[in-house]
C-alpha cells in the first residue's frame, strides 16, 4: 500500500475542565492521494472538531490525550515546530468553512484575502499572484471573477461566497482540502454544483479532500470512503446511529 | 442634486454619518483652523516669540478704529497709548492722538517660514512705536494673541504626538496581550495595572523629575511628548485586550490560521482594524488629556519656559488673582484650552457614535 496523505490515528480529546468527557474517543482517519473521504455524522457529533484537529488546532476547551496526525509519513501535525505547522498550512492543506460569510473578514475585499495567502505561499510579483487569484476563482465555477475579486464579502451570494472560500483554500495548490460543511448553508441546486465542483478540482489538481457533513445521502454520491461519527467514536454502518443518518439521507 | 452614492466599505459608511452631525464637523473645522493657524504661526502672529516691549506691561487690547477722534476717516488704524498711574499705583492707559495703520502683508521682524524659507511678511503688522495687542498683553508686554498662535504650535502637537506614540504602544501591547492569553497576557496585563494604579498627576511630576532641567526647549518638548505617553497607553491596552479576545474567536481569524499566517500578521490584519472603530474615537477623545497634561506641566513651571510660549505656560501668569481682576485677558489661554479640548470631545463622540455597528441599525458585524 503507498504511503497515506494523512492518517489520522487514535485521536482522542477531552475537555480541559471534566477529563472524563470525550470530545474525539479513538477517532482514526486515512485519507489516501486523490481520494474523498467523507466523515457524516449528526449535530455534536464531533465533525468540526475533527475538521480542526487535521489542521492540528485544539480547541482552547479541550486537551489532547493521545493520537497523532502524520502527514505524508514524515510530519505529526500534532507534534512538530509551530512554524512548520504554520508553513504546511495553507501550502500544502487547506480548509473551508461551514459559513463563509463568516470566514471572510469583513473589511477586506474577497480578492486581497486570497491574495494575501497566495502572497505567503507563493513567490512571484503581485500582478502574477494577482492573476493566478482570477484564475482560481474561474477554477472555483465563478462567471466573472474580477467583478467577484473586488467584492466584499458581504455583497456576495452564499453560493459565489462558498465558491470563493473553496477558491481560497485551494488556491496555493494545497494537496489537500478539508471542507467542512460545504453545503449546509446552501440549496439543493447550489449543493449539487458545489459537489460537481470538488469532483473538478479532484480531477484537475489531484486533489484529495475531507468532506465533512451531516447529509451521508449526498457525501455517498461523491465519496470513496465514509466514517460515520457518533458522540466522537466512529461506529460502523450498521450501528442505530448510522442507520437512522441512512434512512434520515433517504437511502 | 448629486446622487447619493452608498459607501461600499464600513469606513466610508461612517464618515458618511459622521457629516451629518453638524456639531461635531463644526468643531472639526474650528479644531482644523486652529491646526492651520498654529502650522502658520510666523505669518499670521504680528510679533514673534522674543518680542516684548515693557512699557506696555498688561496693556489692555487695543481698540481698531476708521475715524480719528475728530471724525475723518483715516483708514483701519490703532492708536498710540500712554500709561500713567492712578492714586493706588495702578497702571492706566489712554489712546494718545498718534495713529498707527494697520498694514496687511508689510514686512516686519523676519524668520524662517515653515522653519525653511526666510521670509519676513506678516499677516497684520502696525510700525513701531505703536503696538497692536488684539487680546491685551502680558506683564512684559507681548502680544497674547502672537504668544497664543504660536503656542499652539506646542499644546496643539503635543497632543496628537503623544496620544500617537501612546496608542500605537496600547494597541500593540493590547493585541499582543489579547490574542496570545495565557500567561503572555497575565504578565502585560499586571504591568499596565501598575501604571495604571499610580495616580496620573503625580507619576507625571515624578517623571518629570527624572528627566534634567537643564535641557532646551526641543527636549524638553520630547520628554513631555513621551512622559505622557506613558502614562496613556495602559488604558488603551487593556480595552484593546478585551476586544482581541472577542475577536480572536472569529471564524476569519480561524481561516487566516489555516491558511498559515503567522500569529503578528494576524493580529496586524485581521484583529486590529477591527478595533479601529473604538480606537478612533478613544485616540480622539485622549488628545485634550495630553494638551490639559502639557498645560498642567508648563501651567506649574516645569515644561515649556520662556521665551517660548504654550498656552500652559501662558496660564502661569494668570494663578494671581489680583492679576486676573486688572487684566482679565491673560485668561484667553484658557479659551483656546477649553475650545480645544471641547472640540476634541465632539469629534471623538461624533466618531463613536458613527462607528458604532448597533447604533447604525445593523446589528452584529465588527
Amino acid at each position: 500500500m503507498t504511503q497515506p496523505l494523512l492518517a489520522a490515528r487514535g485521536i482522542t480529546l477531552a475537555l480541559r475542565e471534566k477529563p472524563d468527557v470525550f470530545i474525539l474517543n479513538d477517532v482514526s482517519l486515512i485519507v489516501a492521494k486523490g481520494k474523498i473521504i467523507g466523515v457524516v455524522g449528526g449535530s455534536g457529533s464531533g465533525k468540526t472538531t475533527l475538521a480542526s484537529v487535521l489542521l492540528g488546532f485544539v480547541p482552547d476547551a479541550m486537551r489532547l490525550v493521545r493520537g497523532q496526525v502524520v502527514w505524508d509519513g514524515v510530519m505529526d501535525i500534532l507534534d512538530s515546530d509551530v512554524r512548520a505547522v504554520s508553513r504546511w498550512r495553507g501550502a500544502r492543506v487547506g480548509m473551508s468553512f461551514q459559513e463563509p460569510a463568516s470566514a471572510f473578514d469583513p473589511v477586506f475585499t474577497v480578492g486581497d484575502q486570497i491574495l494575501e495567502t497566495l502572497m505567503i505561499h507563493c513567490g512571484g510579483g503581485r500582478g502574477h499572484l494577482r492573476e493566478r487569484m482570477l484564475e482560481f476563482l474561474a477554477l472555483a465555477g465563478i462567471d466573472d471573477p474580477r467583478r467577484v475579486a473586488a467584492c466584499y464579502p458581504h455583497e456576495l451570494s452564499g453560493g459565489l461566497r462558498q465558491r470563493a472560500m473553496i477558491a481560497m483554500a485551494v488556491c496555493t495548490r494545497p494537496a489537500l482540502l478539508v471542507a467542512d460543511e460545504p453545503t449546509s448553508s446552501l440549496d439543493v441546486i447550489l449543493q449539487a454544483r458545489i459537489m460537481e465542483l470538488f469532483r473538478k478540482l479532484r480531477r484537475e489538481l489531484g486533489l484529495s479532500i475531507v468532506l465533512i457533513a451531516h447529509d451521508l445521502g449526498m457525501v455517498s454520491r461523491l465519496a470513496d470512503d465514509i466514517v460515520i461519527l457518533s458522540h466522537g467514536r466512529v461506529i460502523a454502518d450498521d450501528h442505530p446511529d448510522a442507520r437512522a443518518l441512512l434512512s434520515a439521507g433517504g437511502m | 442634486m448629486k446622487p447619493m452614492t452608498m459607501p461600499r466599505n464600513e469606513a466610508g459608511l461612517a464618515w458618511q454619518k459622521f457629516l451629518k452631525d453638524r456639531m461635531a464637523v463644526t468643531a472639526l473645522w474650528i479644531l482644523g483652523v486652529f491646526y492651520a493657524a498654529a502650522l502658520l504661526a510666523d505669518v499670521l502672529a504680528p510679533y514673534s516669540l522674543r518680542d516684548e516691549s515693557r512699557a506696555h506691561t498688561y496693556c489692555p487690547p487695543t481698540g481698531l478704529h476708521f475715524f480719528t477722534p475728530s471724525g475723518q476717516w483715516a483708514g483701519l488704524h490703532v492708536r498710540g497709548v500712554a500709561m500713567s498711574y492712578d492714586i493706588f499705583r495702578r497702571r492706566m492707559y489712554h489712546e494718545t492722538a498718534a495713529i498707527y495703520p494697520v498694514k496687511f502683508f508689510s514686512g516686519g521682524e523676519s524668520y524662517r517660514l515653515l522653519g525653511v524659507v526666510p521670509f519676513d511678511r506678516h499677516f497684520f503688522t502696525v510700525d513701531a512705536p505703536g503696538r497692536i495687542y488684539l487680546l491685551g498683553a502680558d506683564s512684559r508686554g507681548r502680544d497674547i494673541f502672537s504668544r497664543i498662535i504660536h503656542g499652539a504650535r506646542v499644546s496643539l502637537t503635543i497632543g496628537l504626538l503623544g496620544v500617537f506614540i501612546s496608542f500605537g504602544v496600547g494597541l500593540l501591547v493590547g493585541g499582543i496581550a489579547g490574542y496570545c492569553g495565557g500567561r503572555t497576557d497575565q504578565a502585560l496585563m499586571r504591568v499596565c495595572e501598575m501604571v495604571m494604579m499610580v495616580p496620573g498627576f503625580y507619576l507625571l511630576l515624578a517623571l518629570r523629575a527624572a528627566v534634567p532641567d537643564s535641557l532646551d526647549s526641543l527636549q524638553v518638548y520630547a520628554a513631555i511628548v513621551i512622559i505622557l505617553s506613558f502614562i496613556g497607553w495602559a488604558g488603551l491596552a487593556r480595552v484593546i485586550r478585551g476586544m482581541c479576545l472577542s475577536l480572536k474567536a472569529r471564524d476569519y481569524v480561524l481561516a487566516a490560521k489555516t491558511m498559515g499566517l503567522s500569529d503578528l500578521a494576524i493580529i496586524m490584519r485581521h484583529i486590529l482594524p477591527h478595533t479601529i472603530s473604538y480606537s478612533l474615537a478613544a485616540v480622539t477623545l485622549a488628545v485634550p488629556g495630553y494638551i490639559l497634561g502639557e498645560s498642567a506641566l508648563s501651567l506649574i513651571g516645569l515644561g515649556i519656559q520662556d521665551p517660548y510660549a504654550s498656552w500652559g505656560n501662558m496660564l502661569a501668569e494668570a494663578m494671581s488673582i489680583v492679576r486676573i481682576q486688572f487684566a482679565p485677558w491673560i485668561l484667553w489661554p484658557a479659551f483656546f484650552i477649553g475650545m480645544t479640548v471641547l472640540c476634541f470631545n465632539l469629534v471623538g463622540d461624533a466618531l463613536r457614535d458613527a462607528w458604532d455597528p448597533w447604533l447604525n441599525g445593523k446589528g452584529g458585524g465588527a
